[in-house]
């Protein structure tokens, strides 16, 4: 922390950086990865048990026939998994462990053209990642995606608050942590 | 812990060189029911480790179930927590939400009345079919063919009683173990705590500050972390791309509003690029 804006005393309502997104961008791609294998898993017992795949056998029409309903149903559940937690909760599970909250521009709830037009605009932001790092050196903090669907991700987490929750047992920690480092026989 | 006193229970020695009390009855009886394995010591391991999972699993969900039992009886004796409040600003989603899960309630209880439906008639029609065949069976021109049959029939009864009987003996083997397990790992703490009195100190607070769950610190240091390093990450890709660092962040819609989900009025406030 040198010279660029420090924290300030309380982060809600500013917009979320970088490496804050990223981290909760990352817990969702785990969530969703999480999903889908136990989905592949179970599909897949599933059609051994019935004998799927010895009725589909070799013919080659019906594996590609599977794949693309394969790739469909993947590709719906990232649909439903963005665009339905955008819109019901404002949030989706990364964004809410990381603390942080999607809005329109006008601070209003988010609606669904503005949640599709911000997946699709994903791909957008994908490119050379160009659009993702553009948080990085945006005022707003805003990637491509946010841009084109007119949204702001922003902290919403109560953090003076909690931070003043916390902070005794904080220092608490970290007075034991020293206490240890002295007693401790490498330090004598 | 280590009552060795009591004439139903002996040590054994572990596999790990550790001593596990257990009852001397069901050792006996669930090592006769087991036969001899060329890895008998991987296999007794495994197995201790099974029945303390099970004997965790059945008294951690019995008491579990016992405090929400509880909780559940004192709210339904409240009579005004569970008064139905219909909010002015319920969205059609909200009420998606409801329809969803009132659906749901009703499903459990109908599915939970049809189980009990079927397992009964099942039941009665079993009885019924069975009592049926006997009496169409039970003559001289059957009974040589019966005969066999209710020789394994009876062989097949006296298995079960035996597999029953097995199966009883290790539920109270797991819950004792289990118990006695738990009650040595808290010995064992109190031990460590009373040797590290910092330690027991900080455990207290912790302790003392119910609302503060210790994942919600760690969850607040992550958050409180990573919001420090977002502004570190800008500061260098600016110094990189030589461009002035910032001094002011344009006005967010939600700053100075209420911390509440969403902010329900106002129009966008600035969002001009103050810095470039």
């Amino acid at each position: 922390m040198t010279d660029e804006q420090a924290p300030q005393e309380t982060l809600y309502g500013q917009y979320a950086g970088f490496v804050t997104r990223l981290v909760a961008y990352i817990i969702d791609q785990l969530i969703i990865a999480g999903v889908i294998s136990l989905v592949t898993v179970v599909a897949g017992f599933v059609m051994q048990s019935l004998h799927i795949n010895e009725l589909i056998g070799a013919q080659r029409i019906a594996q590609v026939i599977m794949a693309i309903l394969a790739l469909l149903l993947i590709v719906s559940f990232l649909i439903l998994y963005n665009i339905g937690f955008w819109m019901l909760a404002g949030q989706t599970p990364g964004k809410r462990l990381m603390g942080l909250r999607i809005v329109r521009t006008d601070g209003e709830r988010i609606t669904l053209g503005p949640a599709i037009l911000r997946w699709l605009g994903y791909w957008l932001s994908a490119i050379l990642f160009l659009g993702y790092l553009w948080v990085l050196v945006d005022d707003r903090r805003q990637a491509f995606h946010d841009k084109l669907a007119g949204t702001l991700v922003v902290y919403a987490w109560p953090e003076q608050e909690e931070w003043d929750r916390i902070t005794p047992i904080r220092d608490h920690v970290r007075r034991f942590r020293e206490r240890r480092r002295k007693s401790s026989p490498e330090s004598r | 812990m280590s009552d060795t006193s009591d004439p139903a229970v002996v040590s054994v020695e572990g596999p790990k060189g550790g001593t596990v009390q257990q009852d001397a009855q069901a050792q006996v009886q669930v090592s006769q029911a087991q036969p001899e394995q060329p890895a008998e010591l991987d296999f007794e391991e495994l197995q201790l480790l099974s029945r303390l999972l099970v004997g965790l699993l059945l008294t951690g969900s019995d008491q579990l179930l016992q405090i929400v039992r509880g909780l559940q009886q004192e709210i339904e004796a409240d009579p005004g927590l569970l008064t139905p409040v219909v909010a002015d600003d319920e969205t059609t989603l909200d009420l998606l939400r409801y329809l969803t899960l009132g659906l749901l309630a009703r499903g459990q209880k109908r599915f939970a009345r049809g189980v009990h439906r079927g397992v009964r008639l099942s039941l009665s029609a079993t009885g019924w079919t069975l009592r049926t065949l006997d009496r169409w069976t039970d003559n001289r021109f059957t009974r040589p063919f019966r005969r066999p049959l209710e020789s394994r029939l009876w062989n097949l009864e006296q298995e079960t009683d035996l597999i029953i009987k097995e199966g009883r003996l290790e539920e109270q083997n797991a819950r004792l173990l289990a118990n006695r397990t738990v009650g040595e790992i808290i010995d064992e703490l109190l031990d460590f705590m009373s040797e590290n009195p910092d330690l027991a100190e900080f455990i207290q607070e912790l302790i003392g500050r119910q609302s503060v769950g210790l994942a919600g610190v760690v969850q607040d240091n992550a958050r409180q972390v990573s919001s420090t390093a977002d502004y570190i990450a800008e500061g260098v890709v600016r110094r990189l791309f030589r461009r002035r660092s910032r001094r002011e962040m344009p006005p967010s819609p939600l700053m100075g509003k209420p911390q509440t989900m969403y902010s329900l009025e106002g129009p966008p406030q600035g969002g001009d690029d103050h810095d470039r």
